[in-house]
């Protein structure tokens, strides 16, 4: 086990390598840099003076050495170059940590709800709760992130002022974006949650073990869970990476200082520093997660064997 | 009563012998496991109603602006007004009809929504169980190809793409969602044949001598169907959400063509004074879900050969 | 459980002593709709939102209020027209930690705007001073600048050439050296690398969320500032800013739908005021273009557009629609251009009244098929709300007027402007703000500079512009740019004006003291709370 943990762990920086290298070229194959992005007409020398500064009127592949030696020798991401004097590393580190307290609790109040209420849909099948259920499932993911968070913005600190409309610093600026962050990823959930609880319900050891004289809830614990979690699981890997880039709308409705917007802002301004990090980040994260639920998958389901024990 | 109570003798039974043609009395007409299928759905009257309530969004995709008789791209003096007789859904902010704008916009979704959704999991189920099925080093590597693929920033991948095809329509958002949307499905696919690998009927299919081919079409598919429809069914919208949240950002569809999802962009901002511009749009992507969600339920209740009664 | 009594108590009564001492504050929250890159005035990447909280936590030596120059950080100031040299005495100033403001800071700042290496960005708004030009492109050193500071009150700046608007287009703001040597790249990103010698200094900055601002005990003027506290919040989206001004998050919004206002027209909470932005919206033709290289098709693009329909429908009819270049925001010393010429395009379209048979004649001079229907034009756009609104307002106004087909081609900015500046485009349309500097709309369109990416050039154009940035008689001077208006505008139709910019600002009603002029350099130093 622990083999193969390092195995991936190695898999893990080849493939943030690999990744990287693409992004990068990509990145710079698109028209536009940082200059570009400003409006006014800048003088030819100050042109060449910012070229200079930032090393961009090297040939790319030069640029790209340059940023892997940043990497290797200094542990430096390089700079911001539309916010100067911003490192990417510390960006990346201090708003990834607000991003997560509001995305993170939202992927995870959704999950836990979302299986405990797909469970309880799947076990009550075609009765009262799973149709309601479905109903609010499928309100989740209809009704698009802004429009609940603009929605929510208004009812209750508005029309009820319960909580702070823009901001971040209190425990209660944090309520709103959390529970809109968290109907999508219920939703989700609690839809694959009760197609497989279902699929295992319907099969012989479940039968076996009720005849067994085991009580409900034992059962639910023991054997339904275990076994039809993993659809769930293997969709929370990527939903806990989206986090970091998907929470943009959320922060600009509520003024949230997250990673989400300075990665926006720092695609369409082309602040190519900044770019990388954030796809390094995203990359390292999404590998991460991946690398966890597949952890997971030999932990609760036995009969998966890592790949060389066969 | 206690069994052993009972008085039972001899003489309470008699024999009856056995039909030898009795056991070999089909009870059941022959079928296919389609046409079974297709029994079991059209049972189902809740999976039936959401095919009804998806055609009639498609007729309405089709058809809607034949029937209110409105041009949607056509620009009048009566702007923002609610819905009544003469505009069944109102205007938008230009004076264009909304009942005709929100037909088309149907069609852009529905395009990217179904098309984009069914490429992703057809390419991504066949990709995930080979994965799985051949398992080891391939298995390893295909999946860390995935893993990379899936990790290149998507908005990055979308800019470039609507810039190299020189236009940000329909096709270069669908091609750049397809080109990293399959992945998901991929994941999903090889979790479940993973763990339907090493089950008995599949040693005893390959003792057999069945090719892998045919296993993999013909018990591994069918046995995460399930999961897969689900998520077809969330893919769907999914993707229509994407291609929203693409307007959003600036990288969307854009005039002549709409979708639903710039339809509800472009409505957020008149949200407070004028809602129905925002919920109409927002009713077609629910009802869309909805239908497909419980659709989906359904056929997933009659592929599954565990529920078959 | 009596604990748990007593403490929510507590906890309730801090509460409200909180809520009241909010409620007689002199504080009020505003908002900005970009991060600031940086608060560093004369670093490479400044941008409009740093220039803005510099105007409270920085002290110039001059500022614009009312719209009007007014001496600020200057006590007095003297210019020589013989040698073109300005000289001023600064006032008693003290930075937040106590230190005094000296001539030597402002000369510092100066300074570092024309080292070739920090890569200032609007340097060409320095190149009047003495051997500016030089020294940022490396051919001179620094220490040549024609910027001294003889002693610590008196500050010392020599040009090359007569420059009317100097005083409010140049950046005289001090920097203390100390700090930003100690900072390095980093000056001016973060509360402890920032100093402040304005009427506000920086307390809080919580990026892309909040900055706080609180009176600075040292500043010159102390005694006439009257806010304790300035919070600037971080938002773009519209509906959240209107949620927060209902709710008296916001005591300050600017909005453009005039259903939003409504709500707060005929609420005693709030008040309302308007402003035209000195910003133009128009139509970019490239003069290279087979097409477009003749005037008359220019012409007839600019006439089809019916610019009253365009507003209605874009913006309910709240901007004004533009027949000109400048829009009555710009002017000099308070007269402006549109107080004194008409704007030249309504007298072309009195002049031309069917737009469909002038376009004819111009495919007929270019010996082109004199169809229209056979003519595609590309019409470019850079992505945004608007965007999908705008290309379809086009299609329908030149497809309906002129008979042409128009295919759109959107990319978002940085691919746009990009394509725009190469020439690789035929049409295209984008705003454009001016200043408070008459000269800069008309200087974009000089041969030489060629910012404007139009490719249509006029040394009749270039003579009047310039001999209007050389004249100190403010009456010449407008005269001149109108003339030069006429020509860009209605006879070579470089670029079709479509609208100008209002903005209407709410504010809380209880704000006095607020200054409305869209130049303002003022800050909130003024602007108090009144009951």
């Amino acid at each position: 086990m622990l083999k193969y943990i390092l195995k991936r762990i190695l898999y893990m920086f080849f493939v943030l390598l690999i990744v990287t290298t693409i992004t990068f070229f990509l990145m710079h194959f698109i028209p536009g840099d940082p200059l570009t992005a400003m409006v006014q007409k800048l003088p030819e020398q100050t042109k060449i003076n910012y070229y200079a500064k930032y090393g961009l009127d090297k040939p790319v592949y030069i640029q790209y050495l340059v940023f892997l030696k940043g990497i290797f020798t200094q542990g430096t991401l390089g700079e911001s170059i539309r916010f100067p004097g911003r490192n990417v590393m510390d960006v990346l580190q201090k708003y990834s940590g607000f991003s997560s307290e509001i995305g993170l609790v939202a992927v995870a109040i959704g999950f836990v709800i979302g299986v405990i209420l797909g469970t309880l849909a799947a076990l009550k099948q075609n009765k009262l709760p799973d149709r309601v259920l479905g109903v609010i499932a499928i309100l989740g993911i209809s009704v698009p992130v802004y429009i609940l968070g603009t929605v929510f913005q208004y009812l209750f600190t508005v029309k009820w002022p319960l909580f702070p409309t823009l901001g971040w610093g209190t425990p209660a600026h944090k309520v709103l974006p959390i529970l809109c962050m968290s109907f999508a990823p219920l939703a989700t959930y609690t839809r694959y949650m009760r197609s497989s609880v279902l699929d295992v319900i319907n099969q012989d050891y479940i039968t076996m073990a009720e005849a067994k004289g085991l009580s409900f809830s034992q059962v639910v614990r023991h054997h339904v869970l275990r076994n039809s979690i993993l659809p769930s699981l293997t969709i929370l890997g990527p939903n806990v990476a989206d986090v970091f880039t998907g929470s943009f709308v959320i922060e600009s409705i509520f003024s949230i200082p997250g990673l989400g917007s300075y990665y926006i802002t720092a695609v369409n301004d082309r602040d190519f520093p900044m770019i990388i990090g954030c796809a390094m980040f995203y990359t390292a994260i999404y590998v991460l997660s991946l690398l966890v639920v597949d952890i997971l998958y030999v932990i609760i389901d036995p009969r998966i064997r890592l790949a060389q024990d066969k | 009563m206690n069994t052993f109570d009972l008085n039972l003798s001899d003489d309470l039974f008699t024999i009856e012998g056995c039909n030898a043609d009795e056991g070999e009395k089909l009870l059941r007409p022959h079928t296919t496991f389609l046409k079974d299928a297709w029994r079991r759905l059209r049972n189902n009257k809740i999976a039936i109603a959401a095919m009804c309530l998806l055609i009639l969004i498609a007729l309405y995709t089709l058809f809607g602006t034949m029937i209110c008789g409105y041009d949607p791209t056509k620009m009048s003096k009566e702007m923002n007004q609610a819905p009544s007789l003469k505009h069944w859904f109102g205007t938008d902010k230009l004076g264009r009809d909304l009942f005709a704008r929100v037909s088309i916009g149907g069609r852009v979704s529905m395009l990217i929504g179904v098309v984009g959704a069914l490429i992703t999991t057809l390419f991504g189920s066949i990709y995930g169980s080979v994965s799985a099925f051949i398992g080891g080093k391939v298995d390893a590597i295909m999946m860390r190809f995935v893993e990379i693929i899936s990790s290149i920033p998507y908005l990055i991948v979308v800019i470039m793409l609507s810039l190299m095809m020189n236009d940000s329509g329909v096709k270069s958002i669908l091609l750049a969602l397809c080109i990293v949307g399959w992945c998901q499905t991929a994941r999903l696919v090889r979790g479940q044949v993973l763990q339907l690998v090493n089950s008995d009927y599949v040693t005893a299919a390959r003792t057999l001598g069945v090719s892998n081919w045919k296993i993999i079409l013909r018990h591994m598919i069918p046995n995460t169907m399930s999961v897969i429809i689900v998520n077809l069914t969330f893919r769907i919208p999914n993707y229509i959400f994407s291609e929203a949240f693409l307007s959003y950002v600036g990288l969307g569809i854009s005039s002549p063509d709409t979708s639903w999802g710039s339809l509800a962009s472009a409505g957020k901002e008149n949200m407070f004074f004028h809602p129905y511009q925002l919920f109409f749009p927002a009713l077609m992507i629910a009802l869309t879900m909805l239908s497909f969600t419980l659709f989906g339920d359904g056929l997933r209740d009659a592929l599954d050969p565990k529920l078959r009664r | 459980m009596k604990k748990l009594l007593t403490a929510l108590a507590c906890a309730l009564l801090l509460m409200a002593l909180a809520v009241c001492a909010c409620a007689d504050g002199q504080e009020i929250t505003v908002y900005r709709t970009n991060e600031p890159t940086t608060l560093d005035r004369v670093a490479a990447t400044i941008d409009e939102a740093g220039k803005f909280i510099l105007w409270d936590a920085s002290e110039p030596l001059f500022r614009i209020e009312e719209g009007a120059t007014v001496l600020s950080g200057a006590e007095s100031y003297s210019y020589d027209e013989a040698t073109m040299t300005y000289t001023f005495t600064l006032r008693d100033n003290k930075w937040q930690d106590g230190v005094k403001v000296t001539a030597q800071d402002y000369l510092y700042s100066f300074q570092r705007m024309v080292d070739p290496k920090n890569a200032y960005g609007y340097i060409s708004d320095i190149y009047c001073i003495v051997n500016a030009e030089d020294i940022y492109a490396g051919k001179m050193d620094v220490s040549e600048l024609g910027v001294s500071a003889p002693d610590e009150k008196t500050l010392v700046i020599q040009l090359n050439e007569i420059t009317p608007a100097f005083l409010e287009v140049v950046p005289l703001y001090p920097q203390r050296q100390d700090f930003v040597e100690a900072a390095g790249d980093a000056y001016g990103i973060d509360v402890d690398k920032f100093i402040s010698c304005g009427p506000f200094k920086l307390t809080a900055w919580e990026h892309n969320s909040y900055l706080t601002l609180e009176k600075n005990d040292q500043y010159w003027d102390a005694d006439n500032v009257k806010l304790d506290k300035v919070t600037v919040l971080i938002t773009n989206d519209a509906e959240a800013q209107y949620s927060a001004m209902l709710n008296g998050t916001l005591d300050y919004c600017r909005f453009t739908s005039s259903n939003y206002i409504n709500t707060f027209l005929n609420d005693d909470r709030f008040q309302v005021e308007d402003a035209v932005l000195p910003t133009l919206t128009f139509v970019l033709f490239n003069g290279n273009d087979d097409l477009l290289k003749n005037a008359k098709i220019r012409q007839a693009l600019s006439l089809a557009i019916d610019r009253e329909f365009f507003v209605e429908a874009m913006y309910e009819g709240i901007y004004p629609p533009a027949y000109g270049l400048l829009s009555s925001a710009i002017g000099i010393n308070g007269v402006a251009l549109r107080d004194v010429a008409e704007e030249p395009v309504k007298a072309l379209a009195e002049a031309n009244p069917d737009p469909k048979a002038l376009f004819i004649e111009g495919l007929t001079e270019l010996g082109m098929d004199p169809d229209p229907s056979k003519i595609t034009l590309t019409f470019s756009i850079s992505s945004g709300a608007t965007t999908d609104d705008t290309i379809a307002l086009y299609q329908a106004m030149w497809g309906e007027t002129l008979g042409v087909n128009v295919v759109a081609d959107v990319s978002e900015w940085a691919s746009f402007w990009s394509d725009c500046k190469a020439g690789d485009f035929q049409i295209g349309t984008l705003a454009w703000s001016g200043e408070v500097d008459i000269s800069f709309l008309f200087n974009l369109f000089l041969t030489d500079s060629a910012q404007m990416p139009c490719f249509t050039y006029s040394s009749e154009f270039d003579e009047l512009v310039i001999k209007a940035n050389k004249s100190m008689d403010a009456d010449e001077r407008l005269a001149l740019y109108a003339q030069a208006e006429k020509i860009m505008m209605a006879d070579l139709a470089a670029i079709a004006p479509v609208c100008y910019r209002v903005q209407k600002d709410v504010l809380n009603s209880k704000i006095k003291g607020w200054d409305f002029n869209v130049f303002s350099t003022a800050g909130h130093r003024h602007v108090y709370l009144d009951d």
